[in-house]
């Protein structure tokens, strides 16, 4: 079943994917629709705010560029600062599945009352 | 371009009066050429041109919305970046304290003429703008946050700078005097969005300024 991405963790999942490699606005939404096979969704406009603040904190970096075919296009690219914050993300991430795994995903073996 | 997303660019325009032209328009190109792809990925998978252009502003979500947050995360950034906070409420304390006591100089050099309170009050609202601005040029970042911290931080603290340093005598009747806590309210309600619209035109003027200084390098 599709799920919202909360406003908290759009951040992440740009990071994410402009680790994997360079992308504009419109390709950073299709590529985490695809990444998710449809399971996670986001009303596209508020990823430019999201890449706002990324882009004044240093995170990623966005720049016009002109293309092969069709008009130019502002490009985003993660930075060393940004690959460091996914990666303190990912640990973040591990630790609360694994939390939420230990006390989730243990089989019950207990009766109704 | 379609009608319906044209006037879905002028609602986001119209929320993004506050950025420099250039910046805006860069804004809303980057919008459209995003929602002419969604509305061209929505007429290949099947859709009629005004089915596709609806899904298209569906995907996108409510214009007032992403042009509330796009101004906002201009402004105001996302997490607070405290050394640039701290910065900017520090310049502006001590500016407008060291502004302050130049332009006092000026006022008392005044104290004659015979506009003397106009003087003195236009004195004050420029000084207070020049030193919000100069916050935004100088420290853009947080500028117009760090100036509301300032002007708080000010309003708070005046009255024990009185206390410590006028003399015993001023000190008790102008501290427990009603008009001169009428007159820092006063002062405080109108010198802080001076102040921080100084400091959005002086932001405004860095963001231009950076931008320039890339295009010619």
């Amino acid at each position: 079943m599709p799920r919202d991405v909360t406003k908290g963790d759009l951040p992440a999942l740009i990071l994410a994917v402009l680790a994997d490699s360079a992308c504009h606005g419109y390709g950073i939404a299709r590529r985490i629709e695809q990444q998710s096979a449809q399971a996670l969704q986001m009303k596209e406009g508020s990823l430019y705010p999201a890449l706002r603040i990324l882009e004044q904190d240093g995170l990623i970096a966005g720049e016009w560029e002109v293309q092969p075919s069709g008009p130019a296009r502002k490009v985003y690219r993660i930075t060393a600062n940004g690959l460091l914050q996914l990666k303190e993300k990912q640990q973040e991430w591990e630790q609360y599945a694994r939390t939420m795994s230990a006390i989730l995903g243990r089989k019950t073996d207990a009766q109704p009352a | 371009m379609h009608s319906r997303l044209e006037q879905y660019l002028q609602t986001v325009e119209q929320n993004l009066h506050a950025l420099p032209a250039e910046e805006r328009h860069n804004e809303l190109n980057e919008i459209r050429l995003h929602m002419e792809a969604l509305v061209e990925a929505n007429r290949e998978l099947g859709s009629t041109e005004e089915e596709a252009v609806s899904q298209a502003l569906a995907q996108f979500g409510r214009a007032q919305t992403v042009g509330k947050e796009l101004i906002h995360a201009h402004q105001w950034g996302g997490q607070p970046q405290w050394r640039s906070l701290v910065g900017a409420t520090t310049f502006n304390y001590f500016g407008g304290f060291v502004a302050t006591q130049i332009t006092s100089g000026l006022c008392l050099l005044t104290a004659h003429a015979p506009l003397m309170p106009v003087i003195w009050i236009g004195d004050s609202l420029l000084t207070t703008l020049s030193v919000g601005w100069l916050t935004g040029a100088v420290a853009p970042r947080h500028a117009v946050k760090g100036t509301l911290y300032s002007h708080l931080l000010r309003a708070v603290t005046t009255p024990f700078i009185f206390a410590l340093f006028l003399p015993a005598t001023i000190r008790s009747a102008t501290l427990s005097s009603m008009s001169y806590w009428a007159m820092l309210v006063a002062s405080t309600a109108i010198s802080t969005p001076l102040a921080m619209f100084g400091a959005k035109l002086g932001a405004q003027w860095r963001s231009t300024r950076v931008k320039k200084m890339r295009i010619v390098g």
